[in-house]
């Protein structure tokens, strides 16, 4: 059994000390302490911090450009595809379509390559029904026809559930 | 880690315990690491929009919808429909955005009151003087006020009919 007075904090101190004045002539020794209990605190810390920031959604990258608007109500991000709008190019899942002027006028592009998708989609999940969701990230400052008009040509695609990406802020 | 020490005293000996610091700071350090590479700094969230048919979203059959026409930034028309019959409008002026959707939210809870809240969809229009940030404000607006199920109309080149 161990003495409580060997587990006293400051005990290994008076050992180096006694040590110290053993070896007179040698070197001085650094005497750092450390408390345990402050060191539990700060973990505990730590951990709590990282279970609240800990996310589940799935990741998605902002395009380049894009400042997006801001939102009280938005909900969970879902994994589907991603359509953007930055700088006047419209990318899906980042490869590049082309301009929105082009893709707007001839949208047959911009239609087979959501049909693929959606393709790739069935074929991953066989036993679901294509539930027609895909992301979309535009500049708040586009002209909000524009985005009506590339919804139109999106959901004659058979992507009827059009996600908007925004920036969660808090209500006041 | 902890190093355990045995005083040499004849008489008493003494276990000393005492935890190494530079491991300990190393591990602190890459705790730090982790959590600045791996934070959240930007929380996304979505604005569901369910187009049917292109243009419109889906409404409830012998139920209400709104109609809300996007004037410029700082008008908004609002329609309450049943079965295609215009029941109540009002147009709201906001010389700001927060204005705007105070205005929004007031008449939207009227809407619903009206409709003894079976109303739950609308249809926005926007025009070209109206960007997209203000859309979305608008519709963040609607949902906050329990109209969740929200179209845009598309009108204009590349809508393929």
């Amino acid at each position: 059994m161990i003495g409580a007075d060997i587990l006293k904090p400051g005990s290994f101190q008076h050992h180096l000390v006694a040590s110290d004045h053993k070896k007179a002539h040698t070197k001085r020794t650094l005497l750092v302490s450390l408390s345990l209990t402050a060191m539990v605190d700060m973990f505990a810390v730590l951990v709590i911090f990282l279970l609240q920031s800990f996310s589940s959604s799935p990741e998605v990258i902002i395009t380049k450009g894009i400042e997006l608007p801001e939102a009280v109500s938005g909900s969970e991000m879902k994994d589907a595809p991603f359509l953007s709008l930055a700088k006047g190019q419209l990318f899906l899942n980042q490869e590049l379509l082309g301009s929105v002027g082009d893709v707007l006028k001839k949208p047959n592009k911009l239609m087979v390559r959501l049909k693929t998708a959606r393709q790739k989609w069935q074929k991953d999940h066989p036993e679901k029904n294509f539930p027609g969701e895909i992301h979309f990230q535009a500049d708040r400052s586009i002209p909000s026809t524009t985005i009506g008009n590339i919804m139109g040509v999106v959901s004659q695609a058979h992507y009827y559930s059009i996600q908007l990406a925004v920036l969660s802020r808090d209500s006041q | 880690m902890a190093n355990i020490t045995e005083g040499q005293s004849s008489s008493k000996r003494a276990l000393v315990t005492d935890v190494n610091l530079v491991p300990f700071i190393d591990l602190l350090s890459v705790c730090i690491c982790f959590l600045l590479i791996t934070a959240v700094w930007v929380h996304l969230g979505i604005l569901e929009v369910k187009q049917s048919q292109g243009t419109s979203a889906s409404v409830q059959k012998g139920g209400f919808e709104m109609a809300v026409t996007l004037v410029n930034p700082e008008t908004v028309r609002m329609e309450l429909r049943q079965n295609n019959r215009v029941r109540r409008k009002k147009t709201v002026v906001g010389k700001s955005l927060d204005q705007l959707q105070g205005s929004v939210a007031k008449v939207a809870q009227k809407f619903r009151s009206f409709s003894k809240s079976k109303l739950t969809t609308a249809l926005l229009t926007p025009n070209q003087s109206v960007d997209y940030g203000h859309l979305v404000a608008i519709m963040d607006t609607l949902r906050r006020n329990e109209i969740t199920n929200l179209g845009v109309v598309a009108t204009g080149k590349g809508v393929v009919r």
